[in-house]
């Protein structure tokens, strides 16, 4: 077998390991792990998209809750007011948050930086009053009830079921991303984000790239806001607030911007840490904030940085390989 | 008397827009001088409230006592900060240095929470709760005595960075590091000194606006209008900060007046959305020269 | 070797949950009886999750040393729930599968509360709601859940109603509530019952947004409607400010405010434009009363936190105390033999219990666990907090749904 076949054998045995631990280890432990690991899945799904957004094609995004809530109270409401299939209306409501993330893009085709980090802000404004003043749709600041959903007529009340749908879903979404990333829209985003003069140089069509962006973040947030809303089974305005969108950026930050495995990381380190510092009682925020801050002055371009250096100390004799410049992110 | 509600409306707006402005200088002061967006400066308003509250509460002095000795702890603490957390992120990328900001922030907000348990508390100031009243209008001077001390802070900072050393040290900083430091400028001081002055202005809209809104952990929100503020003057001159604090508390009070009080805060996006169209860099900003 | 000590050790793990489920109700061993709370310790609503957690500490201290309760001392385990109903389903799943807690006991707000009651109801835990006053919990009726110190919001609705306009003879009233659940709630309520009972409607609603600094926009609609008495619903936050601010704009009609607003940080805020603020209490001693029971509580309650900071123990401290007593009582009635359902039972035999004049008291029936349907009505008299003498007259109907 050549080097490169043997490589390729390699990573495709660590993936169907990975997975078959993914699907056999749950088992073991009890329905408060499963629902945590449902929630750091579809965390992970949301900072996949918004790291395409903000760590490929660098733009600032300060709304992915409100693509999230978009999607939340948009299946929501298919599914458990007008009847749809949740299997149609997830879909439905990840189509929704879309394309309320095209019509963002298009400020974005003007704005940079902070402006458009304050126009995002806006957008999160607005439909957080939407959803406070339609309570006929929304249930408004009361909250909406989710009851869970069903799959080929098995309910699937046990946070394990769903665990596994939400696993599918996951792996869906990382091998989107990754295909996306090695595609041209991909490399556009990468020349997006270092320099939009030279990429217009190079015939990269900023304005549709920019809006896919956008679309792909939206769409991505509404379909883990769509989930959100059924593995808790009550949502209400505050889950979707700037706070929760700050969250987001902090997972992509911590794990590594414009990189899959650094969405994967911070999206499940930070969405289980809070949980583990229970035990801090009263100081468990002050204790969270430390951490991070620790973690951000020790490893500033995020937690994936470790994993080049790790595997350069474990490999014998052979040198760390020089960073190439035009390399493509670590997928 | 005609106009008395519009003019009562004014005075406040004017107020709250003083309190906008003293934030977004505390930003745009940090930003170019250290090149670092703070996100912790609101949190930063909440502490010198509280400093304040234990100045005049626990310890019982006077105003003017708790006003110098809360500004000289937030610029000590403030220098503090820079030194011990921020210097080591200063070569960190931008986004990093943002959350790790938010997660100083946090941290202030947890500590103050857990400190000071009451639901809501306030520092004695002499000019509240006396109404100054003008036929039919009534003034709370508190509102007179913030604008007023914004005033004379602004005229201050203009002589302060215009004649004196330090300030104009810290102008060669923020505009060009490597040639400041080539003058002798000891950049480290002068970053510290910056932050130093950035959370003394912090802990100043604390104390002026603790009176009237009362000092409680969430007050940080405030961050958010003085981002706006200052975007809407360019992020780059004091002056822009105060226009744009200025006009941005005028349109909040009288458009949620005439418009509706819940919609009060898309005003103040809607303004800023409306201003960004037509001047993508704010009142004041100038496009820069990127190069390619 | 090494195999064989881990099947020993995966046999020791087998065999301690078989004995530890045939042994007793989860949660319940010889000697001791887990409770789980939760409720929001860090989060803007920080003070009302640790004043809840306090005050039931206070209680489990007087509890385990007279003795505990049928020779078993009470622990709890209190986790955090933020202010969000994620994190508290999260810390409800905790407690009922890793801690294994015999009853779950919640100091939370509304909505977090609301979004742990359907894990709770399949799993068939006691839950007892102190503070929360979403409607889901008690309605419709479910064994399982308990509501304690706070009553639910139609309830405020009528003592409202009735104190507005039996008590003060009030016929133009306007409504300024915040838009958030909890006011909302009262504030509809208060409308409805209005209009029920005394075909009464308010001549203006206005509303505000949680963390609004400014009310002039409301308070100028208010002035121009001329009521005779105004009636706001939210946090004390928002009160301070909007009493001096309308003051400030020329309004001289008294003002009414919700529960959470009889706080001395609204004395001290807002000074004499505070002068006639009345407003609702939930427990019939406010927390400086010179009472006998109020001061004992007063001394335990420093006596177990002496650094404590300024602004406790608050009302939610009050609340925790009386309804911990409360489950101390059911578990008491339960008999040394304990179950979840025996315990169930057992508190609905409670009538007009409560362990001192601190705490209002509380009934329960085999068809209503509404605990308690009362509310100490207070006005700020030079500077304090005074109790206003008055008892609601009218029957409450909150409970007639149930009768049917």
């Amino acid at each position: 077998m050549s080097d490169d076949q043997a490589g390729r054998f390699r990573t495709r045995l660590a993936v169907a390991a990975v997975i078959a631990a993914l699907v056999v280890v749950p088992t073991w432990f009890g329905s408060y792990h499963h629902f945590l690991a449902s929630l750091a899945l579809i965390n992970v799904i949301i900072a996949l998209g918004l790291n395409l957004l903000t760590g490929n094609a660098g733009q600032i995004s300060l709304c992915s809750s409100s693509f999230m809530a978009i999607g939340a109270y948009a299946t929501t409401y298919l599914f458990a007011k007008l009847g749809l299939s949740f299997w149609l209306a997830l879909p439905l409501g990840g189509t929704l948050a879309a394309f309320c993330g095209f019509l963002l893009g298009f400020p974005a085709l003007r704005l940079r930086g902070f402006y458009l980090a304050v126009v995002t802000l806006g957008f999160l404004e607005v439909t957080q009053i939407v959803i406070e003043q339609i309570p006929s749709i929304t249930g408004g600041v009361r909250g909406m009830l989710a009851p869970r959903t069903s799959l080929f007529g098995v309910k699937l009340s046990s946070d394990l079921s769903f665990y596994y749908v939400v696993l599918a879903m996951a792996i869906a979404a990382l091998w989107c991303a990754h295909s996306l990333l090695n595609s041209p829209t991909g490399r556009a985003f990468n020349a997006l984000r270092n320099s939009e003069a030279a990429a217009q140089t190079l015939a990269v069509p900023l304005a549709r790239t920019k809006l896919v962006a956008f679309v792909v973040a939206a769409f991505y947030a509404g379909i883990g806001g769509g989930l959100f809303a059924n593995l808790v089974g009550f949502i209400d305005p505050t889950e979707f607030g700037v706070w929760t969108s700050i969250r987001h950026v902090v997972f992509i930050v911590v794990g590594g911007l414009g990189s899959i495995a650094g969405s994967v990381v911070g999206a499940v380190v930070l969405t289980l840490l809070p949980e583990l510092l229970r035990g801090f009682k009263e100081y468990n925020e002050l204790v969270f904030g430390g951490l991070l801050l620790v973690v951000l002055i020790v490893m500033p371009a995020g937690l994936v940085g470790l994993w080049p250096e790790l595997r350069a100390r474990f490999r014998r004799g052979r040198p760390a390989s020089p960073r190439d410049p035009l390399e493509r992110p670590a997928a | 008397m005609a106009y008395a509600v519009e003019i009562q409306l004014l005075i406040a707006g004017l107020s709250n827009g003083s309190i906008y402005a003293l934030v977004a200088l505390g930003l745009v002061l940090a930003f170019k001088g250290t090149g670092i967006l703070n996100f912790a400066q609101g949190e930063l308003v909440a502490l010198g409230a509280y400093i304040a509250l234990f100045f005049a509460v626990v310890m019982k002095l006077p105003y003017w006592q708790v006003v110098l000795l809360t500004l000289a702890t937030a610029a000590l603490f403030g220098a503090a900060l820079e030194r011990g957390l921020i210097r080591p992120l200063m070569r960190a990328p931008a986004f990093t240095i943002v959350v790790a900001t938010l997660a100083i922030g946090l941290m202030i907000k947890n500590v103050l929470r857990l400190s000071w348990q009451e639901s809501v508390s306030t520092i004695p100031s002499p000019f509240a709760g006396v109404l100054i009243r003008l036929g039919e209008i009534n003034i709370n001077p508190q509102y007179l005595w913030v604008i007023g001390c914004t005033v004379v802070i602004m005229g201050l900072l203009v002589l302060f960075f215009r004649k004196s050393l330090i300030g104009k040290a810290m102008r060669a900083v923020a505009q060009n590091q490597e040639a400041a430091r080539l003058m002798g400028i000891r950049v480290s001081r002068v970053f510290s000194g910056t932050f130093a002055l950035s959370s003394a202005l912090a802990a100043l809209a604390g104390i002026l606006v603790a009176p009237l809104i009362g000092i409680h952990a969430e007050m940080g929100a405030v961050i958010l209008k003085g981002f706006v503020a200052a975007i809407l003057g360019g992020f780059n001159s004091l002056a822009g900060c105060v226009v744009g604090g200025l006009l941005l508390g005028v349109l909040e009070t009288l458009g949620g007046a005439y418009i509706g009080g819940t919609f009060k805060d898309t005003a103040a996006f809607g303004l800023l959305m409306l201003i960004l169209l037509l001047r993508p860099h704010g009142l004041f900003g100038r496009a820069e020269a990127r190069r390619v | 070797m090494f195999r064989s000590r881990l099947l020993a050790a995966i046999l020791a793990m087998a065999l301690a949950q078989v004995s530890f489920e045939a042994g007793a109700q989860g949660g319940v061993t010889a000697d001791g009886v887990l409770i789980g709370a939760y409720g929001p310790i860090t989060g803007p609503a920080a003070y009302v999750g640790l004043g809840g957690r306090d005050g039931m500490e206070i209680a489990i201290n007087e509890i385990n040393e007279a003795g505990g309760i049928h020779g078993r001392k009470l622990k709890v385990v209190f986790e955090d729930d933020g202010f969000s109903p994620t994190k508290a389903l999260a810390a409800v799943k905790k407690l009922v599968e890793q801690d294994k807690v015999f009853m779950i006991f919640g100091v939370s707000a509304s909505n977090p509360t609301v979004g742990t009651l359907e894990y709770l109801r399949e799993a068939k835990v006691p839950n007892y709601v102190s503070i929360a006053s979403a409607p889901q919990v008690t309605r419709p009726f479910n064994r399982y859940f308990f509501r304690g110190g706070t009553t639910e919001a139609a309830r405020y609705g009528e003592l409202y109603a009735e104190f507005l306009t039996q008590f003060l003879l009030a016929k133009r009233i306007a409504i300024l509530s915040g838009s958030d659940e909890f006011p909302k709630n009262e504030g509809d309520a208060t409308e409805r019952l209005l209009q029920k009972w005394y075909g009464a409607k308010p001549i203006l609603r206005v509303e505000f947004k949680v963390g609004d600094k400014d009310f002039t926009p409301q308070l100028l609609k208010i002035k121009e409607a001329n009521p005779e008495i105004i009636m706001t619903l939210g946090l004390v936050t928002e009160a301070s400010i909007i009493v001096r601010q309308a003051r400030e704009l020329g309004l001289r009609q008294p003002i009414f405010g919700s529960g959470a607003m009889v706080d001395n940080a609204l004395i001290a805020n807002a000074g004499y434009a505070a002068e006639g603020f009345m407003g609702g209490w939930l427990t019939p001693l406010f927390l400086d009363s010179e009472h006998p029971d109020m001061v004992k509580f007063r001394q335990a309650w420093s006596k177990r936190f002496p650094d404590a900071p300024k602004g406790r123990p608050n009302v939610f401290d009050l609340l925790g105390y009386g309804d911990m007593h409360v489950v101390a009582e059911g578990l008491r009635r339960a008999g040394p033999d304990l179950t979840r359902e025996k315990l169930i039972d057992a508190l609905e035999t409670l009538e007009d219990y409560r362990v001192s004049e601190v705490a209002t008291p509380r009934t329960f029936t085999k068809w209503h666990h509404i605990g308690n349907l009362r509310m100490q009505m207070m006005v700020v008299l030079n500077q304090h907090w005074v109790p206003l003498r008055w008892d609601p007259k009218r029957q409450s109907e909150i409970l007639d749904d149930y009768k049917k």
